[in-house]
């Protein structure tokens, strides 16, 4: 009986100092990882708080005033503020609603046997990996009065349309230019949500009898639910940090219609020297980004599985 | 074995003693101010001067070798290039770091925010004998914050209005070349508009080229507050509308309601919206670049800087520079990039020594020659012949008789940044008064800190 409690200990034992060991050798192996996740991360998400709640400037930083919640403060009681969130939030929707559908259209496209397919998807994919200064340069040459588009709407008898400096016209410009940007990835994320869809749940669907416009709408978009959350997700988050087109091709004109969120930390820390309100608004967009993340994956969580 | 136990205690003890002494030694030697290193070649120390410029200006990379040079190559340079449109961006991120730059190569109105800032190195105990009696006292004021002075200034810049002689000519046009004889805004729009080929606003031949100052698009303060402050009158009394106007800035610096947002500046602002809208339209609200150097428009709003290369590019039309237009008072904004020492420098005399050096004498002279940009100093001046001729001659003949520093403030960056999106606003269609209202309301805070 006691020597075999005692081999019981014994095992107990080793399998602790095992598990102890192996504790050690994974936490040896992933704190690079996670000292250079918290130093990159998390510790600027703590400075970016406390910066949040002080006034300053970045030539003078060594005179700071605490301020409290003042800065969050203004965020709501400045015209400017509110419009620039208003105008990012127009621009995340427009973004989301004109992807997703396009985004599924062009993947159903590309996941036929069309000859070159791969030519394809390389060309739809393209701009997404072409870097954003490039796109808005080149999409402000082609937007411009005596641009490219102007050309041909002239040339159809049409009149010249200032697509970036009219205020009804340049938000929608930016969102089309960012949507033609985007909507590669949005399509290659449908594609790989398309190939896993089981084959033999679509042959039973076609031995049912249902059409392709049935197969679409009652099997295939309720079986792509979890890859419509993930495009939602990514298309809004990128949506809410978007700063190349406001920057390179509008500088937040006409009369702020175009000053998107990211944009205009940038302006207040650097040019008007006021990182503290500039903190303020990233902590706002922050943890705006994260509740939208969060609800937007709630909405659309899927009741299917396969 | 108590000996020994002892002896090596203190052996450890003296080891750990020795490397502590050495740790610290070594760490006041790292800390202590990096002094000149001496050599037979530059017995005076020799320095590495990390220089902070907007791409393309001073100071340029010739000013440098030749610097280098003529120290025997005891003083060198570590350039970075920013774009002029981030410069004051960079500067305010580096200026705070133990990464300071030695010398900055910035905009001449930024002096009183950077000097107030304690960003830049007075050069009072620097300066030659006899250089106040002998700058212009526009690069003097605008160079100095408190009675000191920061910068010297490289160069001069005054906006003249080229015009393509054989465009006018065609039109039938007749160009001022005096300043007393120059157009008022009206007189120069209803010459564009004669010039002007096409339909306004989406013309074959532009009246006044799109503008290529600031990022290319409406708005820079240098160029397009002057049709404001023109509207005003300097010599009305101080507590009028029109005073004001002309100022665009209380004196202090530190006020801009009931300066930038007169009635006077609504109206000229509304004019400056007619240039870009509607059937009067004479110029674009998107840039082009290049437009009258491609011989695509009748006239162009630009500094001196545009003379050599029209020159190099041995453009197929004549060409000439009219004074700048008006509306009530003439008036043209001075201020170029220059160069000045970083308050940080732990190599202070290698700096202030270098911007002297480039900011006077023979420097100075080559440098304004080479590049036809107008000297700061009477002295280069008089020794360069060019610019007692035109079209050189009318640039600096404006600068002396209607030049005037950008609204001077310890916030000109922000004083800048907002004043020109208001003006852009108002270019794009926006309404004048609001605009300028609006200016107001986010510029009044920022500037009361």
């Amino acid at each position: 009986m006691s020597s075999t409690t005692t081999r019981t200990r014994l095992v107990r034992g080793t399998g602790r100092k095992r598990s102890r060991r192996e504790l050690l050798v994974a936490a040896g192996f992933l704190a690079p990882f996670l000292i250079i996740l918290a130093v990159f991360q998390y510790v600027p998400v703590v400075l970016l708080i406390k910066n949040s709640l002080l006034s300053y400037t970045l030539i003078n930083p060594d005179l700071q005033t605490f301020v409290g919640l003042e800065n969050f403060a203004r965020i709501f009681s400045d015209p400017g503020a509110l419009q620039t969130i208003g105008v990012t939030l127009i621009f995340a929707v427009g973004m989301v609603v004109l992807i997703i559908p396009l985004g599924f259209l062009l993947a159903t496209y590309l996941n036929q046997p069309l000859p070159g397919r791969g030519i394809l998807r390389t060309a739809v994919f393209l701009p997404v990996i072409t870097s954003s200064v490039v796109v808005a340069t080149l999409w402000n040459f082609l937007l411009a009065n005596e641009g490219l588009v102007n050309a041909v709407l002239n040339s159809l008898g049409f009149g010249t349309a200032s697509f970036l400096t009219d205020q009804a016209l340049a938000l929608p410009s930016i969102i089309i230019m960012s949507v033609w940007q985007q909507v590669g990835m949005a399509a290659i994320l449908y594609l790989g949500g398309l190939q896993s869809i089981p084959g033999d749940v679509m042959e039973a669907s076609v031995l049912d009898g249902a059409g392709g416009l049935k197969r679409t709408f009652l099997i295939v978009i309720p079986l792509l639910s979890r890859t419509t959350v993930m495009v939602v997700v990514i298309m809004t988050v990128f949506a809410l940090q978007s700063f190349t087109p406001a920057y390179v091709m509008t500088k937040g004109a006409p009369g702020g219609t175009t000053n998107l969120l990211v944009y205009e930390i940038y302006k207040q820390a650097f040019t008007l020297q006021d990182p503290g309100f500039a903190s303020a608004l990233s902590v706002l967009l922050l943890v705006g980004a994260i509740t939208i993340s969060l609800v937007q994956m709630r909405l659309l969580r899927t009741r299917w599985d396969y | 074995m108590y000996n020994n136990f002892t002896s090596r205690r203190r052996r450890s003890r003296l080891i750990l003693t020795t490397l502590a002494i050495g740790a610290l030694a070594s760490s006041v030697v790292a800390c202590s101010p990096s002094a000149p290193e001496t050599s037979a070649n530059c017995p005076d120390g020799s320095a590495k001067l990390k220089v902070l410029r907007s791409t393309t200006n001073v100071p340029t990379d010739a000013q440098m070798a030749d610097y280098t040079t003529k120290t025997n190559g005891c003083v060198t340079f570590d350039v970075t290039d920013v774009p002029f449109g981030q410069y004051a961006d960079k500067v305010s991120v580096l200026s705070s770091s133990a990464n300071a730059p030695d010398i900055y190569g910035y905009d001449l109105p930024e002096t009183a925010n950077y000097a107030s800032k304690g960003v830049l190195l007075p050069l009072d105990d620097y300066l030659p004998e006899g250089w106040k009696d002998d700058v212009l006292p526009a690069t003097l004021t605008e160079g100095s914050y408190e009675g000191k002075v920061y910068t010297m200034g490289v160069q001069q810049d005054a906006l003249g209005l080229y015009y393509n002689k054989t465009l006018t000519d065609q039109a039938g046009i007749t160009v001022p070349t005096t300043l007393d004889t120059a157009w008022t805004w009206e007189q120069a729009r209803d010459a564009m508009l004669k010039c002007q080929q096409g339909t306004p606003g989406n013309p074959t031949i532009y009246g006044l080229a799109p503008t290529q100052l600031g990022s290319g698009t409406p708005g820079p303060v240098y160029s397009d507050l002057l049709y404001l402050r023109s509207a005003g009158d300097p010599k009305a009394p101080s507590d009028s509308s029109a005073y004001k106007t002309f100022y665009a800035i209380s004196p202090d610096g530190k006020e801009v309601d009931g300066w930038l947002n007169t009635p006077e500046a609504v109206e000229a602002a509304g004019f400056y919206q007619s240039l870009y809208n509607g059937d009067k339209a004479v110029t674009s609200k998107t840039g082009r670049p290049n437009a009258f150097l491609d011989g695509k428009a009748c006239f162009d709003m630009f500094h001196a800087g545009q003379v050599q290369p029209l020159k190099d590019a041995q453009v197929s039309f004549d060409w000439g520079v009219a004074p700048m237009p008006y509306i009530k008072t003439p008036i043209v904004h001075t201020g170029a990039i220059t160069v000045a020492a970083s308050a940080k420098s732990k190599q202070a005399d290698a700096a202030a020594e270098f911007v002297v050096a480039v900011s006077t004498g023979a420097a100075a002279k080559e440098y304004n020659q080479k590049n036809g940009r107008l000297p700061t100093l009477n002295s280069v001046y008089k020794e360069l012949p060019e610019f007692q001729e035109p079209p050189l001659s009318l640039f600096y003949s404006e600068l002396e008789k209607w030049g005037q520093p950008r609204p001077p403030t310890t916030h000109f960056s922000q004083y800048s940044q907002i004043v020109e999106n208001a003006l852009k606003n108002i270019a794009y269609g926006g309404d004048p008064k609001d605009e300028l209202d609006q200016a107001v309301t986010k510029l009044s805070p920022l500037m009361s800190r």
